[in-house]
């Protein structure tokens, strides 16, 4: 059976989309995205430090995956659409993932300057993936928008906590006609997987990944879960039920 | 005559042009966004842009991120 993530007008393979911040050392970003076999991978955008001489992060990301630069440092919607457009020029397409964050303590974003971000970037031709409180109605708004999937986060970011935000992430994935994606909170293998089993089209995650003891093996855990939870999911799972016998239920020599 | 680069005043020359900063700084231009004034400056005009007495330029790049 063919399945593949449908983005913006591509096709993709994998469901799993991998964050290049917070490595100590940014030298195993490539080996990090090809165990995780992830075709999506993002970057933020910052002012050049004329003092260090450092490489950008993109000469590590093989030059077949697709970058989805952020908005993060964006207060405002205002400032999410200047770095939008600076990261437009720079000449890695027309993707980007709307961050507006205005809370310093639990770094939830701002759906509501999430949304004008959104509106204005979709008119101006990007392919736009906000990232953003779990809400039904914000998401359908992004979706009317022209949002090319809707990202609603699990946990806030970095947190590692799962997925505290279940219920209204399952009601968006039933209820919105753009794929979502759950970003952010996931901090083990088993939430992507659960994330994956209940629908999601596909997962972000930066932390658990480059913040583990041996980031190499946990991209590969990550890409196992991310199949197995889509697997399960389009297998179609046995109902619950209290009790239901395995083997038949007649005695041992009936 | 000055402008502000990154936040960092800095002095010029007349005649300096944004490609031509770059290439002062050893900056690849390929990797960078300029943003100049507030607006995006297109890459393909960093060397036909003179830099004014006054102009405010940020420089960008991509750094690792979630």
């Amino acid at each position: 059976m063919e399945d593949f993530l449908l983005l913006a007008g591509q096709k993709f393979n994998s469901r799993l989309l991998t964050g290049s911040g917070k490595y100590r050392d940014e030298s195993i970003i490539k080996e990090i995205i090809e165990t995780a076999n992830c075709d999506i991978v993002t970057v933020a955008l910052r002012r050049v430090d004329f003092n260090k001489k450092d490489e950008s992060v993109i000469s590590y990301i093989p030059k077949n995956k697709q970058i989805m630069p952020n908005t993060s440092g964006a207060r405002t919607a205002e400032e999410a659409v200047k770095i939008a457009r600076i990261s437009r020029e720079i000449g890695y397409g027309n993707w980007v993932k709307i961050e507006v964050i205005k809370d310093a303590k639990y770094l939830l974003p701002d759906n509501l300057e999430t949304l004008k971000a959104t509106e204005i970037l979709v008119k101006e031709g990007f392919a736009v993936f906000p990232y953003m409180q779990p809400d039904l109605a914000m998401g359908r708004r992004m979706a009317q928008a022209g949002a090319a999937a809707v990202m609603p986060l699990g946990a806030p970011i970095g947190s590692n906590k799962g997925l505290l935000t279940k219920e209204i992430i399952r009601i968006m994935i039933e209820e919105l006609d753009v794929p979502i994606i759950v970003d952010a909170g996931i901090g083990k293998p088993s939430h992507a997987c659960e994330a994956m089993e209940m629908g999601a089209a596909a997962v972000l995650l930066n932390t658990a990944i480059a913040a583990s003891d041996n980031p190499v093996l946990m991209a590969k855990a990550f890409k196992n879960a991310v199949e197995a939870g889509r697997q399960g999911f389009l297998a179609g799972f046995a109902g619950v039920t209290t009790a239901s016998a395995s083997s038949p239920l007649t005695g041992f020599l009936d | 005559m000055s402008f502000i680069i990154n936040g960092t005043q800095t002095e010029f020359k007349l005649g300096l042009t944004v490609g031509g900063l770059l290439r002062e700084k050893e900056i690849d231009p390929q990797i960078v966004g300029v943003g100049l004034n507030g607006e995006v400056l297109s890459r393909n005009l960093f060397d036909e842009t003179p830099i004014r007495d006054g102009d405010n330029i940020d420089v960008f790049k991509f750094v690792g991120g979630g």
